[in-house]
């Protein structure tokens, strides 16, 4: 145990907004100020502070369908396409198998609180220019295949020029995801004659292509309303707006033509519209279950196994079993969400997994309850899956702390602070061959201010020791058996005594705090703000999925269609 | 990861197609030679991961600010002094600082975004700066790279994530830039445009395009500019990034017209592997020595002038430099640091075993380091360069951000004194760890070394970065 000076005093703060501890602790994510309160306590609180909103003005609310009494709203914004949706709209848009955004050559997502989906996406000097290479490429193959002159039919007594403007109208529209308005339109034209002039009329329709393709109003979700409304407080997001941000946000993808038929006959304001787009969408579009899949992965952070590595003289296996480990963490959510109960009960609590999975890993006891599954037996659930225990560990070891802190942070909710913002030193501890990982980490509850946050993570963390860092089961670790019995006493419905992490997921599994953490973690994953603790409209959500019933609430599906139901899913805080 | 035949054969291809590289044909041609006297000033921010063996990179006994070694045994600085491998000793070249701190407000590991924002990092998941770094501050906002056709390049190795974590360059609000970590992609964000036949078909087709570039980048501007009048005030910010990256690539079709008179390498040839985590670690060694290349040619022709490069290190089994394969588990999480190297933090009981292998990973990098000087030395663009070079964290079994390594490199044309070694206070009394709010606490932070480089840049700036107590971002660095 190593211990620092205390200074007597505190002279000066360097910040107003948090207190200074004077202390100094040893041990990995040493944290101070934690509390088991729910992490989505602060929402509401956050959202006063930055200018919390009522909605009830005006009409505004009843326009809505619904009773937004005081609800808080986002920020009327405009958001980038993240990489996947952008590779979904050029496919709708022009019937390609291209995934450019996919490809080696495109910058990653900026994510925010894990999330590739958000509003801080740009469009800087390198992404431009692979914009403008993609639309080149799409312009490119669509002339070559027919499919612009499919798009841009053009009768050979018709005058090119009215086709192309033909073209414009209906393809810009579907594009923009709205009707362009008569600058666009002529803009696009100019376009076009650039493009054919010396060339073909195809020339020029594959030149309007491009333009589209790299356009603000294409790579631009608008969360704006119209121009009509007033410039200040609640504005109404337009029909078209709408259908786009329902249909990115269940599908990832622009919306299909009955959608823009409903946006068009103005149905979308009706919350009960949109709720049926939105179980329309799930029955029959396979980009709504991808879309599911995607939330649910990137919420619980297990979408980063794929930029995991473990040293191979201590993980030999990891590399060749890398490739289940992964297919894994999509495949076993996909069945849950869509094959089997669809809730998140069974994601923690199921004694089954996939057979694409790393089942070499683990120990299997027959045919599971769907087809292409096992059942397993020393497994719990998605958290004792190797996706999981080796994103949370280090490339030679387990790592409790990390996957104590996921647990509290995103699968329980505890507001946790990190360390520094505390002027806490981070200390790891030292490698020791004569000890366990649970022996090296557990010097927290010797300090009594270490104690005070690690009081929450430790328990949740050394339940997993049985696991290594790739998630490989072992009984003893440097010669001496593996501790993983825990208490987890934290005022929470899953307080008790577990033998283990596979123990303590059954109780996750049937825990109200769970579900809850996850529907805030939806809410969150929809707003794509990335501030988690002052997002507008969360507690506001979290109320009104409690009234679904309760059987519900652990639903998957039906979490994501109780956001599309708010009446604040149509309104925006326009500044 | 394995060390394959096919690897191993690539890497000799590799090796023959840089030396083909038209070096010197290039600096005959360049841009800076024809100009005479008047050299632009270019700035490169360098990271590099892992920390540093403070024990071994600190001032010897007897040494002075501009009397000292860096020849001696285990020496992490060894590269800037070693004629026979750099071509020549780059130690008038250089400026050494020891006692800077990042003030992140984070874990080293979040830190390498504050290297050149002097921001702390902020916001959950790792979190993100909240201002822009250097490079982009005077090449976008102060608008000192608009002179040249590419106003600022981002490079990295192995690791292209958006994030606070090995990344150096933010544009506005602390947003990372993409960085290219394919020396094809490089190559052709650097020289592409620059290239344009002689022979007048190629030349017809060269006009052709940029005639046809320029409407497009039109139209998308006019469409920005469309949106940008329909947002609110925070969201402007969004699309005029946008608006600077057409103009920067509007820039670039210009080019196409004029040229340069530069004369262009070959494009290097695709690597099988390009990312860490993804089989990418055995080629990060050829991909820095590449990046290196193509930038300092790049500069040469002043087809830019600002830039940073992200290093990552070797973790792959069997490398070269006899590391262990989890680099940073086998060498920063066993650093045994004596009171010295420790921060106030002692792990382990200061075995110097750890220091050297540490030491070894320093001498690697600054090699890179090195090279880049020596390469800028052949394009005689040395003197109007400067290079800062520093890591995430100080001692590494801490993941401290105190203390972190510095170097200044180049002869940012006469602004910045080289050829010394600057050593500030330790931020406690030596061997003690002491709170950031205690008074006898004095952190000398980096905020100050980026107003120096900014006044030198002959931006007059007196505050850069965000920190809470504001003091902590004012003043030039004293003594610099």
């Amino acid at each position: 145990m190593l211990t620092y000076p205390v200074p007597s005093l505190p002279l000066r703060l360097r910040d107003r907004h948090r207190l200074a501890l004077f202390v100094a602790c040893c041990g990995l994510f040493v944290l101070a100020s934690c509390s088991p309160e729910p992490s989505g306590a602060h929402g509401s609180g956050g959202a006063q502070a930055s200018g919390g909103f009522a909605a009830a003005q005006g009409g505004a609310a009843s326009a809505t369908g619904g009773s937004a009494a005081t609800e808080s709203l986002l920020l009327a914004r405009v958001r980038r396409l993240a990489s996947a949706e952008y590779d979904a709209s050029v496919q709708a848009l022009l019937s390609t198998t291209q995934s450019p955004a996919a490809g080696p050559d495109f910058p990653p997502d900026l994510r925010q609180d894990g999330f590739t989906v958000n509003d801080a996406q740009r469009v800087d000097a390198v992404i431009v220019e692979r914009l403008a290479e993609a639309a080149d490429a799409l312009a490119i193959e669509a002339q070559q295949n027919g499919t612009l002159a499919r798009l841009a039919p053009c009768a050979a007594t018709a005058e090119p020029a009215s086709c192309a403007r033909s073209f414009i109208t209906s393809f810009g529209a579907k594009v923009y995801r709205r009707p362009l308005v008569d600058e666009e339109a002529s803009a696009l034209l100019a376009l076009y004659t650039v493009g054919a002039e010396g060339a073909s009329y195809l020339d020029g329709i594959a030149h309007v292509t491009r333009g589209l393709l790299q356009s603000a109003g294409f790579l631009y979700l608008t969360e704006l309303g119209d121009a009509a409304q007033a410039s200040r407080g609640a504005v109404r997001l337009t029909e078209h707006e709408l259908a786009a941000s329902l249909s990115y946000f269940i599908t990832s993808a622009p919306p299909d033509d009955e959608l823009l038929a409903k946006a068009a006959a103005g149905a979308l304001s009706d919350p009960g519209e949109r709720e049926a787009q939105a179980r329309r969408l799930f029955a029959h579009d396979p980009h709504a279950r991808d879309t599911a899949v995607r939330l649910v992965r990137e919420w619980l952070g297990i979408d980063r196994i794929a930029d995991a590595a473990k040293d191979s003289l201590v993980y030999p296996q990891f590399d060749g079993l890398k490739p289940k480990i992964v297919a894994e963490s999509i495949d076993f959510v996909r069945a849950v969400a869509f094959e089997s109960t669809g809730n998140v009960s069974e994601l923690f609590g199921a004694t089954w997994t996939v057979n694409s999975g790393p089942l070499s890993l683990y120990e299997t006891a027959g045919s599971g309850p769907i087809k292409g599954s096992s059942r397993l037996s020393g497994r719990v659930g998605i958290l004792n899956q190797a996706a999981f225990l080796a994103t949370y560990a280090n490339a030679h070891e387990s790592h409790p702390i990390f996957r104590g802190v996921a647990l509290a942070r995103r699968v329980s909710c505890f507001g946790l602070d990190s360390p520094a913002s505390f002027n806490l030193q981070v200390v790891p501890p030292a490698p020791d061959p004569s000890r366990t990982t649970r022996e090296r980490f557990a010097v927290h509850p010797a300090d009594s201010i270490c104690a005070g946050c690690h009081d929450i993570i430790d328990p949740l963390g050394f339940s997993f020791e049985h696991f290594d860092g790739m998630g490989a089961y072992r009984a003893e670790e440097n010669g001496k058996n593996v501790d993983s019995t825990v208490v987890v006493h934290q005022d929470a419905d899953f307080d008790g005594a577990y033998a283990d992490s596979n123990q303590l997921a059954a109780a996750f599994a049937a825990s109200d705090q769970v579900r809850e953490c996850f529907a805030r973690f939806m809410f969150r994953a929809a707003a794509a703000t990335g501030d988690s603790a002052a997002t507008p409209g969360e507690q506001g959500f979290v109320d009104a999925w409690r009234t679904i019933p309760k059987a519900a609430q652990g639903s998957i599906v039906e979490t994501l269609i109780a956001y599309v139901r708010r009446p604040s899913f149509g309104m925006r805080e326009a500044l | 990861m394995k060390t394959s035949r096919s690897r191993r054969a690539f890497l000799r291809t590799l090796g023959t197609g840089l030396a083909a590289l038209p070096f010197l044909r290039l600096i005959e041609n360049s841009y800076a030679q024809e100009a005479g006297a008047a050299l632009p000033q270019r700035f490169i921010g360098v990271y590099h991961p892992h920390g540093i063996a403070a024990e071994l990179f600190t001032m010897r006994d007897g040494e002075s600010e501009t009397a000292f070694d860096l020849s001696y045994a285990d020496s992490p600085l060894q590269p800037f002094d070693d004629a026979a491998t750099y071509g020549k000793s780059f130690k008038d070249k250089l400026v050494v600082i020891e006692g800077i701190d990042l003030l992140s407000d984070t874990n080293g590991h979040n830190s390498a975004g504050t290297i050149l924002t002097g921001s702390r990092i902020v916001g959950g998941a790792g979190g993100l700066p909240v201002n822009s770094s250097l490079d982009q501050f005077l090449a976008v906002e102060q608008a000192l790279g608009d002179a040249t056709l590419v106003t600022s390049v981002a490079l990295a190795v192995g690791n292209k994530e958006l994030s606070a974590r090995e990344t150096l360059s933010f544009g506005v609000g602390g947003v990372p830039i993409s960085k290219i970590i394919d020396p094809v992609l490089a190559f052709d964000f650097l020289f592409k445009q620059a290239i344009v036949g002689t022979d007048p078909a190629a030349q017809a087709r060269a006009e052709h395009q940029r005639k046809l570039g320029k409407s497009l980048i039109d139209f998308v501007n006019g469409d920005v500019k469309r949106l940008r009048a329909r947002v609110g005030p925070f969201e402007t910010q969004k699309l005029d990034q946008h608006l600077d990256a057409l103009r920067a690539l509007e820039k670039k079709l210009q080019s196409l017209s004029s040229g340069n008179g530069c004369a262009a390498p070959a494009r290097p040839s695709a690597f099988p592997s390009l990312e860490r985590y993804n089989g990418g670690e055995p080629y990060f060694d050829a991909i820095t020595d590449l990046h290196i290349d193509l930038l300092a040619l790049a500069m040469g022709c002043d087809i830019t002038r600002f830039a940073t490069l992200a290093m990552n290190d070797l973790s792959y089994a069997a490398n070269p430099l006899g590391l262990p394969e989890d680099n940073h588990g086998g060498m920063a999480h066993t650093y045994s640091a004596s009171p010295l190297g420790s921060s106030g933090h002692p792990v382990g009981s200061g075995d110097p075993d750890s220091w050297k292998l540490l030491a070894k990973f320093n001498r690697y990098c600054y090699g890179k380091v090195a090279r880049l000087l020596s390469r800028l030395d052949q394009a005689g663009i040395l003197d109007s360069t400067l290079v800062y070079a520093s890591s995430d964290m100080g001692n590494p079994a801490a993941h401290s951000t105190r203390n972190v390594p510095t170097v200044l490199a180049g002869g940012a044309s006469g602004k910045i004194r080289m050829g010394r070694r600057i050593k500030y206070r330790t931020d406690c009394p030596l061997g003690t760890w002491c709170d950031p709010s205690g008074l006898d606490y004095e952190s000398v932070p980096n905020n100050r070394l980026l107003i120096s480089i900014a006044q030198a840049f002959g931006v007059d700036i007196d505050h850069y970065g965000d920190q809470s107590e504001p003091a902590l971002g004012a003043g030039p660095l004293e003594g610099l």
